[in-house]
């Protein structure tokens, strides 16, 4: 019986100590965060951040790779009802589609990087374009993702040149049908960064679900 | 042995297998909608509330009139006898904020909320029965969120006296909303809100030494179409500072509402609600 107590007294002692370092890196987290925050991430005409992911196919993607292309990036959640509208709607597809010259990278982060999840919603809503894994959190929070769908465009010199919404209409219901009038604030950015001019709105308010990032 | 060893492996498979493709319950399960009134009969032009309480399932939210960094606010469309009257102003009790994780930060409610509007009954013969309805959506969340909406109503009999009900659910939602700046029962009386960027704010509230606030929080509401971005709030002492970012910054310089919430000295959660124009840009 003895014996048996030693190691589990170690373990306990080892289980205190460990539970204090935790303690003392979570203090340590919340500072950084606060910093983070008031510095907040991602800015419009500064240098995209930098990411390095894999995709549900386990191919890499970074940023780098499309150097001299306008890259679209869409935060993604299968199960957020903003997110259903527009693929019922088409609206990722059909825009993706329609520019062909952009790299559209679509991006899972935190609880709602799921491989397999994600590769059934992509047969079923035919998505051809990338769908990368952010499972830490990473590149949500280097670019300040908070919703789904969080959109950002970045230019051809590697700038950040939109970030918001998809568009003007703060809708949650999965089946609603698009409202007339509707402006579709990502194609018209990449209509005008296709002229050569610069996006008149570079920042509009992002609407959705809330980015599922990991405790 | 083995058919144990199956059993546990079946046992974590199936804690550990996420419900991908599982059916997603209802909206109308997760949220609980009624209309309901203060009075049970009500005397022809007399005023009275009406209220739609909303019953949550425990651990799932919807959201306040401004959601925070994610949500939709929580509507209510009514729909009185007299159809030509305005809209009444629906009454928002004080919202609570969750914090999740990656500095999403939400503003809503949990469990039940009563959202109220003050209503006049209409002319008409004592005994005659009057319809009134709201259309209600919403937004419900935990780890997922579901668009959910529901239509109620409720007939009440004008009389020639009025007959009080639910005065006890009322009389508890109704000492739970905001009170205007400058009330007297309040605790704090003004804000102030300073620029300090672009579109960088910082808003303050100040009260008076020696009372003891608790657990000061702020719900900022920005103009239409801008949203908060990055707030901080850092209290102490007897000063509470709110920073936060417009974006997009809206273009014409409106006036923004921020609603303060804290614990007064008897432990009751209060709120007051501060009008503010927003200051000029900066010079360069």
């Amino acid at each position: 019986m003895r014996k048996m107590l030693m190691p589990v007294a170690a373990l306990a002692v080892l289980a205190v100590a460990f539970s204090v370092a935790l303690a003392d890196h979570h203090e340590k987290d919340k500072d950084k965060k606060a910093e983070g925050a008031a510095a907040a991430s991602a800015k419009i005409g500064e240098a995209a951040p930098a990411f390095t992911l894999h995709d549900i196919n386990g191919k890499s993607h970074s940023l780098a790779d499309y150097a001299g292309k306008i890259v679209v990036l869409e935060w993604i959640n299968p199960d957020c009802p903003f997110v259903q509208r527009h693929y019922n709607l088409d609206t990722m597809t059909n825009l993706a589609a329609k520019n062909k010259d952009v790299v559209w990278l679509a991006i899972a982060t935190g609880g709602t990087a799921d491989a397999e999840n994600l590769k059934t919603f992509a047969q079923k809503e035919s998505i051809s374009y990338p769908i990368l894994l952010d499972p830490d959190g990473t590149a949500g929070k280097a670019y300040g993702a908070k919703k789904t769908p969080h959109m950002y465009i970045v230019n051809k010199d590697g700038k950040l040149a939109y970030m918001g919404g998809i568009d003007d209409q703060e809708i949650g219901e999965p089946n609603a049908p698009l409202k007339d009038g509707t402006v579709n604030y990502v194609d018209k950015a990449l209509t005008e960064l296709a002229s050569g001019s610069t996006v008149s709105q570079a920042e509009t308010k992002a609407y959705g679900c809330g980015v599922k990032y990991k405790k | 042995m083995r058919n144990l060893s199956i059993l546990l492996g079946l046992t974590l498979l199936l804690a550990v297998a996420r419900p991908a493709g599982a059916a997603m319950p209802k909206a109308g399960e997760l949220v609980q909608a009624q209309l309901l009134a203060d009075v049970s009969a009500v005397k022809p032009g007399e005023e009275f509330t009406l209220g739609v309480l909303l019953k949550i399932k425990p651990k799932w939210h919807i959201y306040w009139k401004y959601p925070g960094d994610a949500g939709l606010p929580t509507t209510v469309k009514w729909k009185l006898p007299d159809s030509s009257a305005t809209q009444p102003e629906l009454r928002f009790p004080l919202p609570v904020r969750f914090d999740q994780p990656g500095d999403v930060v939400g503003y809503g409610y949990k469990d039940e909320v009563l959202l109220t509007a003050r209503v006049k009954a209409p002319q008409g013969a004592a005994g005659s029965s009057q319809e009134f309805a709201a259309d209600v959506t919403y937004l419900v969340c935990e780890d997922v969120c579901i668009a959910g909406k529901a239509a109620v109503k409720l007939s009440i009999p004008l009389a020639d006296q009025t007959k009080p009900a639910n005065q006890e659910l009322f009389q508890k939602w109704v000492a739970q909303l905001p009170q205007p700046a400058g009330a007297a029962s309040a605790a704090l009386k003004d804000a102030e809100l300073e620029r300090v960027g672009e579109r960088e704010f910082q808003a303050k509230v100040e009260w008076p030494q020696g009372q003891a606030l608790k657990d000061v929080q702020w719900f900022p509401l920005p103009p239409k179409g801008s949203g908060v971005e990055t707030a901080q709030t850092k209290s102490g002492g007897n000063r509470s500072v709110l920073s936060f970012a417009l974006v997009p910054m809206p273009k014409e310089m409106l006036t923004m509402q921020f609603l303060v919430t804290y614990t007064d000295s008897s432990g009751k959660r209060q709120g007051v609600v501060f009008d503010e124009n927003l200051p000029a840009p900066l010079s360069k």
